[in-house]
């Protein structure tokens, strides 16, 4: 038994590492791939190294067809800091002209929130120097403690009114939550969500706001380095159709 | 063995492939899942498809579920939680509902007739959600099950009818405010461990939360099932209908869950210990919170006694 066992554990372990080795060749097709979609589709005027590539034509043609005010950027990778700035001034740029109220961005251990200060000084700059005239939306930079006390601030909250006679228990309904949720959070429900990274979960973004989020997986940041990329996003989330229970 | 006698099936039946691949899997992955839960999506969708009315669609997911129970059980995963129906599914027609419960019936009768099986193999069935709603005969049938049930651990199927998740965090949230007003539990007992131990005794008999959460049909929604139980999970979204899903599925996604398991692992040990962080531990508040929980766990039983 103890030999069929070694040898099924053999066996699986060839499995996955022919597995991981077809799931490298193919994102390396992917990136490959993405780098030539950049040559091909980027205006001339904007270079590789520029900060900004949003190129503005393509944008005029892009909307959403359903109504979205919040979207979340769950990043579940270490993205270098050479890279990070530019990544979410791009992030920031490209939704922004999609008219987005609320843009999260959420990493579990907190590494981007910690460089809040510097993301947004850059755009400011941007702002500056393109002397856009467009409303930033309201940026969230949120990790797992923050989204973790929501819940507990509402139960405390609700004690308290209880407590001081302003609520009956007994009348408390998921509206109640939802009304003192998204007061405390100062976040409503979130309608879209990129993963971005090789985990596929949102590793403890706001449960109670992602009930009927639409989420889209993306395998790295890395992918989306391009206007294309991010119009590829917005039709895919296009297509789309929420039933709702029905 | 089969699990379940249903549909007048003695023997479950496995080809010499399939039984093959099991048993590497059940006995070559090092890391399998122990707690899966599934949004059951696509009847309607499959029935359209195969140009099959639309109750044949919501029978054949309905098989399919024993079907998947059986498949879980023979790879060693011993629990599975299933989104059967939602609260937000009423509004849907009330002929479509009727189907829905008719179905349900059914096979609350199957499953009644293979009690005697059922306690053999020490199968726990739980009907988690808003039960005052149900039809009073589909009610009496679930709490008579879990009532004889209610003290297996060998494999456990939580199905969630009339339920969402919101409307379960309410009900832990309104619990632990009656807590509080007994004085089982000081407002600064209140942070998420709580909550979760909460949901915790409501949901999970093993204690184990969700490893994989997997959705059928391509969506890629959570549709407000089990939010905060698989808030850590890996997340599944398989392109094909329900009825459709079949054991090679199945396989294909134990592997996966064993292929990033590991570094899903890691941060999921990451996510915990940053959460422990914040907590504040004594051994009064651990004597309060094992108070409330005994008493928790009462409550629930004295409503399954109803």
């Amino acid at each position: 038994m103890k030999t069929i066992s070694i040898l099924y554990r053999f066996i699986i372990a060839l499995v996955l590492w022919f597995l991981n080795i077809t799931q490298w060749f193919h994102r390396s097709i992917i990136q490959f791939i993405s780098r030539n979609r950049y040559t091909i589709t980027v205006n001339i005027d904007v270079s590789r190294n520029d900060l900004w590539n949003i190129n503005n034509d393509q944008m005029s043609k892009i909307q959403f067809n359903k109504p979205t005010e919040v979207l979340a950027l769950i990043i579940n990778e270490r993205i270098p800091d050479t890279d990070l700035w530019k990544f979410f001034i791009n992030s920031i740029v490209f939704f922004r002209k999609l008219n987005i109220q609320h843009l999260i961005i959420y990493d579990y251990e907190g590494y981007i929130k910690a460089r809040e200060t510097l993301i947004m000084n850059y755009v400011h700059e941007y702002d500056k120097k393109v002397q856009s005239s467009l409303p930033l939306p309201t940026i969230h930079f949120l990790s797992l403690i923050d989204c973790s006390q929501t819940l507990t601030k509402v139960t405390q909250t609700l004690c308290q009114q209880v407590k001081q006679n302003e609520l009956n228990p007994d009348s408390i309904q998921i509206e109640t939550i939802d009304r003192c949720y998204t007061k405390l959070s100062t976040i409503p429900e979130i309608n879209l969500a990129l993963i971005i990274g090789p985990i596929k979960s949102a590793l403890g973004l706001h449960p109670w706001l992602t009930r009927l989020t639409e989420f889209i997986m993306i395998d790295s940041y890395k992918q989306i380095q391009t206007t294309n990329s991010y119009i590829n996003i917005v039709q895919r989330y296009n297509l789309i159709e929420q039933r709702q229970g029905r | 063995m089969s699990l379940i006698t249903v549909n007048n099936s003695s023997n479950f039946h496995y080809t010499w492939l399939q039984r093959c691949a099991g048993n590497i899997i059940r006995y070559g992955c090092t890391t399998r899942p122990k707690h899966i839960a599934i949004v059951m999506d696509g009847n309607r969708r499959f029935a359209r498809e195969h140009n099959f009315e639309r109750s044949r669609g919501h029978t054949l997911g309905a098989d399919k579920l024993f079907d998947v129970c059986q498949w879980c059980y023979d790879l060693g995963i011993n629990e599975l939680s299933v989104y059967a129906f939602s609260l937000e599914n009423l509004k849907r027609s009330q002929d479509e509902i009727d189907t829905l419960m008719s179905i349900a019936r059914l096979k609350l009768s199957e499953i009644e007739k293979s009690l005697e099986k059922i306690h053999e193999q020490q199968i726990c069935i739980r009907i988690i959600g808003n039960l005052d709603l149900l039809p009073d005969d589909i009610r009496q049938s679930s709490y008579y099950l879990m009532n004889e049930t209610d003290q297996y651990k060998n494999f456990i199927l939580n199905v969630c009818f009339y339920y969402t998740s919101r409307n379960e965090i309410t009900n832990i949230i309104k619990d632990l405010i009656k807590g509080y007003q007994k004085d089982l539990i000081n407002i600064s007992d209140i942070d998420d461990d709580l909550i979760m131990q909460s949901l915790i005794v409501s949901t999970s008999h093993t204690g184990h939360l969700p490893d994989i959460f997997l959705r059928t049909s391509g969506e890629l929604r959570l549709s407000d099932f089990m939010l905060l139980q698989c808030r850590f999970s890996m997340w599944i979204f398989a392109d094909v209908y329900w009825p459709a899903f079949n054991i090679w599925h199945l396989y294909w996604i134990i592997l996966q869950y064993e292929m990033k398991s590991k570094t899903l692992i890691n941060i999921q040990n990451q996510c915990k210990d940053i959460l422990k962080e914040n907590q504040i531990m004594n051994e009064e508040k651990t004597q309060r919170i094992k108070t409330y929980l005994d008493w928790l766990e009462q409550q629930r039983t004295e409503r399954l006694k109803l």
